[in-house]
């Protein structure tokens, strides 16, 4: 098995976070988080920054554009 | 994870009836069903316009149209896709359109395919192995350093406007793949089909969307932690 080096690492994350890594390419990746506590970290980053986003408050229209849409929903079923 | 054979919009977002439904509620004139389809879907829709347009306004300019759109089209859907991939694919044309149009805001090259979409994606911040990146000026070795957990209101307030501002400095390529997926949550799947792009390219995308938001989190954590940020 050879190793893999942290470019390697960095380059398959996302795809690893997908599970889309083929089982051996999978294990030399989870094997470099074992042995590199750099990737380790910047592997966790990348999760808090994926959850951060799934966090961001959303807003929806704002009531003058929802009015507008609902009046113009009027008219077109009124056609 | 959901299971999604077909590449279609479902399941994020408040419960609505099924698409046949939906359609025939809205060809009859529910008004109510229009409401409800507003609550549900404009927060998303204005989301993915915001990755194309310059400002929150005309991304509601966007979805407002586009929501116009639907009624005329509502007659002629043939649920070939599901009713809200149908929706989506109308902002997000709509949107890339305006942003085109509005190309002293936002540079036309963010909106088209450009080289580094397939180029192999390294994080110039990211970890580098002893040996490597030493002679690379954009790419200096480091270590990735623990973030403190971001725990209280006011961090938290904070760390969202990090992100927002980071996500405005994006691509419009990088900012719609990272919205759809992980503010979103669709899938690699639903994402390549509603955006007609390779899951290579797809993955790409994300990756380095990610990798820029996490650079950007990096700066601002470690300082807060007392720590000198690296770069």
């Amino acid at each position: 098995m050879t190793t893999m080096n942290c470019d390697e690492f960095v380059r398959l994350v996302t795809a690893y976070l997908d599970e889309d890594l083929e089982a051996g390419t999978e294990r030399r990746f989870t094997g470099h988080i074992a042995e590199c506590g750099g990737c380790d970290v910047y592997l966790r980053q990348i999760r808090v920054t994926v959850a951060e986003l799934g966090h961001l408050p959303a807003h929806g229209l704002t009531d003058q554009a929802r009015e507008t849409l609902l009046n113009a929903f009027r008219d077109w079923s009124a056609r | 994870m959901r299971d999604m054979p077909e590449a279609d919009l479902q399941s994020p977002g408040p419960a609505l009836p099924a698409d046949d439904v939906v359609v025939e509620a809205l060809r009859c004139g529910d008004e109510d069903m229009f409401a409800a389809l507003l609550t549900a879907w404009s927060p998303g829709m204005l989301q993915v316009a915001r990755a194309y347009v310059a400002d929150e306004h005309t991304a509601e300019d966007v979805v407002q149209d586009a929501w116009v759109g639907v009624l005329r089209g509502i007659d002629k859907f043939e649920a070939r896709s599901a009713l809200r991939t149908w929706v989506y694919r109308i902002v997000i044309n709509r949107a890339k359109t305006r942003g085109v149009n509005d190309a002293r805001t936002v540079p036309m090259t963010s909106l088209t395919t450009a080289k580094e979409d397939f180029d192999p994606a390294v994080d110039p911040g990211g970890p580098r192995g002893g040996s490597r990146g030493a002679d690379d000026p954009l790419a200096p070795p480091r270590t990735p350093v623990a973030w403190p957990s971001p725990e209280g209101e006011i961090l938290a307030l904070e760390v969202h406007q990090h992100i927002e501002r980071a996500l405005g400095s994006l691509p419009a390529r990088q900012r719609v793949v990272i919205t759809l997926r992980d503010m979103q949550g669709y899938s690699s799947d639903e994402v390549c089909a509603l955006l007609e792009i390779t899951a290579a390219n797809q993955r790409v995308l994300l990756h380095r969307a990610r990798a820029s938001l996490r650079g950007t989190l990096d700066r601002y954590l470690t300082a807060q932690s007392g720590k000198e940020p690296t770069r």
